[in-house]
């Protein structure tokens, strides 16, 4: 738990209740977390709040979630961290691999998935 | 015989002879002159007062070149005179219109009456009177000819025109055609005189006095005895019957009939019409048997001639309609965005219709010509769809084309294939530009895949907090209650199923149902998918025997797959309490077989089954569900290159079988 306590995970959900049960459960296990509803600039977002982990629904403003994973596989600064596909879209993981995501988590989801997923980034 | 009989004669036979001669004279139907070498007046018998019209005693001793009307005649007769100077005889044919304008046609023969010494004193002029002689004549040539008009062109106007200009003025002075219409009155055709204006006020006086439909003379009674009817002269008490009031015996009466020839068109023995001949005061002529004779033969003519004429009418009445149907089609094709086409198969040769329109092509465009534009993407698909048609008998396709580079169309192509011999000869169907169905179909998946996507958002916190409540509860008491929570979890999952068979649906339509390949324990995945269905259900559900081998496919498909089968297991048999999951394998497929004992499915149904948003009939109202599970499961299938079926029997449970190629046995 010590070691966890550091971790920061960031958010990217235009769904509000999402956003809260998701943050809830990750708080419960020591995780930092920190959400947002629409991301104007990821690469800016993320140098902000140094996460070490990005999860990112497909519908997120402004851009949408596509574009703002592959923004940040572009970037030398932001290519390090893993960002994972966080979305109801059934096709979720050929999106995934498509953008080069690190990885999908397909709602709705098992609270034990969600929790062994982003351990196995750890 | 003022000069010839002059000398007294004392013999009685002499005498005897020259009373006879003089009665023979006035006896005669031609007209006699006599008269003496200057032209004096010596004897004119009764028919020559008659022609003359005046009486022996007035021109007794007159000169004949007097009495002569016109000069003409004067001339003739002064240039007879002197021919006969030195005796012998001169014939000649005359044609004249009388005082009253008749026309008269006859042969004048004058004899020199010689004395002993053979000495010309008198002339004996003859005049036989040839008038209804030449007018039949007449009659027999031109009627003749008319009859060659007639059988000369299929034009019934122009033919008409022609032979109403043969006979009217020259053989009679009226001359009508009347046909019996469908209600049995007698039409007028045609009718004609030499002046116009007569001719419309015959019409009017048909419409104020039209003919008697019972009277036993006249057409209409021509008509019903189909027995021509002759009148050589027209008296007055003719008129007078045939007339309806003292206003129309007025009219007839200044018309002034002078004869009249009704005879009937007969075909196939049946009166169809008649054809009229009149002729009036004014040219005097006068139709007899014989012109009858030769009228009734001209009648078989002009009944054939209508005859051609209709048949003729009715052929292009015919072509026209079908002039105006083409048309229609046409039309009807354009407005429909619908093309036609037959296609030979062994040969490029093509017969279309408004391809152009949906083309851009032209119209007798070759398959060569299709295929570029085709979209390259739907050749194959096309290829393979024309080769499984030829063994069918069935084509359907949706293909899409680039008619030019600016636009993508989508074509439904709809066909059979004709077969000759048993041998396929042609592929003949339509082609529908159902380019804006597509577009809708397209707004329709995308509605769908949008709403899939909100009714999962709240379903995951949903989920998300159900499990948290679950993991809360630790106690006993708890425990109990969160059992329910698992359950509730279960329903949350069913719930998300189902979002995603309809967006499956509408993704298979469009062809975007995406396939992640993997390779798999297949056992394995029957062993996880069964227990996670088995939290859901009451009914047990056994799984026999195992397959021992892996496959390649989309896990997350085939697990649809077997939830979709055991669902509907589950849902059909409400009265069972047992679905069971068969596994085996052979050399080259894995085989599943799921089976039920519920009320199963009639033989009609069993072969719908695996179509879209089929559901068995009557089962709307038992059973919930979307008719969309099968449809999917039978395309996820399809897409391993496996088989689906199904063997039922109503009232004994369904068995639900499925194959999928294995990659190698464990």
């Amino acid at each position: 738990m010590q070691k966890t306590q550091s971790r920061t995970i960031l958010i990217l959900d235009d769904d509000r209740d999402i956003l809260e049960v998701t943050k809830l459960i990750l708080e419960m296990k020591g995780y930092e977390v920190s959400t947002r509803e629409s991301v104007e600039n990821v690469i800016e977002l993320v140098k902000e709040t140094h996460p070490d982990i990005i999860l990112v629904d497909l519908m997120i403003p402004e851009i949408g979630g596509k574009k703002m994973i592959r923004n940040l596989k572009e970037n030398k600064e932001t290519v390090g961290i893993p960002a994972l596909v966080f979305s109801a879209n059934a096709e979720i993981e050929s999106i995934a691999k498509s953008i080069g995501a690190d990885g999908y988590l397909k709602k709705p989801f098992d609270i034990d998935k969600l929790e062994k997923t982003i351990a196995s980034y750890f | 015989m003022h000069h010839t009989f002059k000398k007294q004669t004392v013999d009685v036979s002499t005498q005897i002879l020259s009373i006879s001669l003089q009665k023979f004279l006035e006896l005669l139907p031609d007209a006699v002159v006599v008269s003496d070498m200057k032209g004096e007046t010596l004897y004119v018998n009764p028919v020559a007062e008659k022609f003359l019209d005046v009486t022996f005693s007035e021109i007794r001793g007159k000169n004949i070149l007097d009495i002569l009307p016109f000069a003409p005649q004067k001339f003739l007769a002064l240039d007879i005179l002197s021919k006969l100077n030195k005796g012998g005889s001169v014939i000649e044919e005359l044609s004249f219109v009388t005082k009253k304008g008749a026309e008269f046609h006859g042969i004048f023969t004058c004899t020199a009456a010689t004395d002993e010494e053979g000495v010309p004193v008198g002339v004996i002029g003859i005049l036989k009177d040839n008038t209804e002689r030449k007018h039949h004549e007449d009659m027999l040539y031109f009627l003749n000819k008319a009859g060659e008009e007639l059988a000369s062109t299929l034009d019934y106007n122009q033919t008409i025109t022609k032979i109403e200009e043969l006979i009217v003025p020259r053989l009679a002075d009226w001359f009508s055609i009347e046909l019996v219409n469908d209600q049995g009155d007698l039409e007028l055709i045609s009718i004609k005189h030499k002046d116009p204006s007569m001719i419309e006020f015959a019409l009017e006086l048909r419409e104020l006095y039209p003919a008697d439909k019972s009277g036993n003379t006249g057409t209409y009674n021509v008509l019903r005895t189909g027995k021509a009817e002759l009148y050589e002269e027209i008296p007055d008490e003719i008129i007078k019957k045939t007339s309806k009031d003292e206003k129309h015996y007025q009219i007839l009466k200044k018309i002034g009939f002078n004869s009249v020839m009704i005879i009937p068109l007969k075909l196939h023995g049946k009166t169809i019409g008649t054809i009229n001949f009149i002729s009036t005061k004014e040219s005097g002529k006068r139709f007899t048997e014989n012109d009858l004779e030769i009228a009734e033969d001209f009648a078989r003519k002009v009944a054939y001639a209508v005859l051609n004429a209709r048949l003729y009418a009715s052929v292009e009445k015919e072509l026209e309609e079908r002039k105006k149907t083409e048309e229609l089609l046409q039309l009807a094709q354009e407005y429909g965005n619908m093309a036609t086409f037959s296609w030979n198969l062994d040969s490029d040769y093509s017969l279309n219709r408004n391809i152009s329109m949906l083309y851009g092509t032209r119209e007798d465009a070759t398959m060569e010509d299709f295929q570029k534009i085709i979209h390259p993407d739907d050749i194959e698909m096309l290829k393979e769809t024309i080769n499984e048609a030829i063994e069918t008998g069935d084509f359907y396709a949706e293909f899409r084309i680039i008619p030019d580079s600016q636009n993508i169309k989508w074509i439904l192509g709809k066909a059979k294939v004709l077969y000759e011999n048993g041998k396929p000869e042609k592929l003949v169907g339509v082609n529908i530009d159902i380019t804006r169905l597509k577009e809708l179909e397209q707004k329709k998946d995308e509605f769908i895949s949008i709403a899939s996507h909100e009714l999962k958002t709240p379903l995951t916190s949903v989920k998300a907090y159900l499990q948290l409540m679950e993991r809360m509860m630790v106690g006993d008491e708890e425990k109990k209650f969160g059992g329910f929570l698992t359950k509730t979890q279960g329903y949350v999952d069913k719930l998300s199923h189902l979002i995603n068979d309809l967006l499956n649906v509408s993704k298979i339509q469009a062809g975007k149902l995406e396939f992640i390949m993997e390779e798999f324990d297949f056992d394995q995945l029957v062993k996880d998918t069964v227990e996670s269905i088995q939290n859901t259900v009451h009914h047990k559900l056994v799984i026999l025997g195992s397959s021992k081998a892996t496959v390649r496919g989309d896990k997350v498909r085939i697990e649809q797959v077997f939830f979709n089968l055991i669902s509907n297991a589950v849902k059909y048999s409400p009265k069972g309490d047992r679905v069971e999951i068969s596994l085996s394998s052979d050399n080259e497929f894995v085989h599943v077989s799921v089976r039920d004992f519920g009320i199963g499915i009639s033989n009609d149904n069993l072969v719908k089954i695996f179509d879209r948003f089929y559901r068995a009939e009557h089962s709307a109202n038992q059973f919930t569900g979307l008719g969309i599970g099968l449809y999917i499961c039978a395309e996820i299938i399809k897409r391993h290159e496996g088989v689906i079926w199904a063997e039922s029997a109503e009232g004994g449970g369904s068995v639900f079988h499925f194959k999928l190629p294995l990659l190698h046995h464990l």
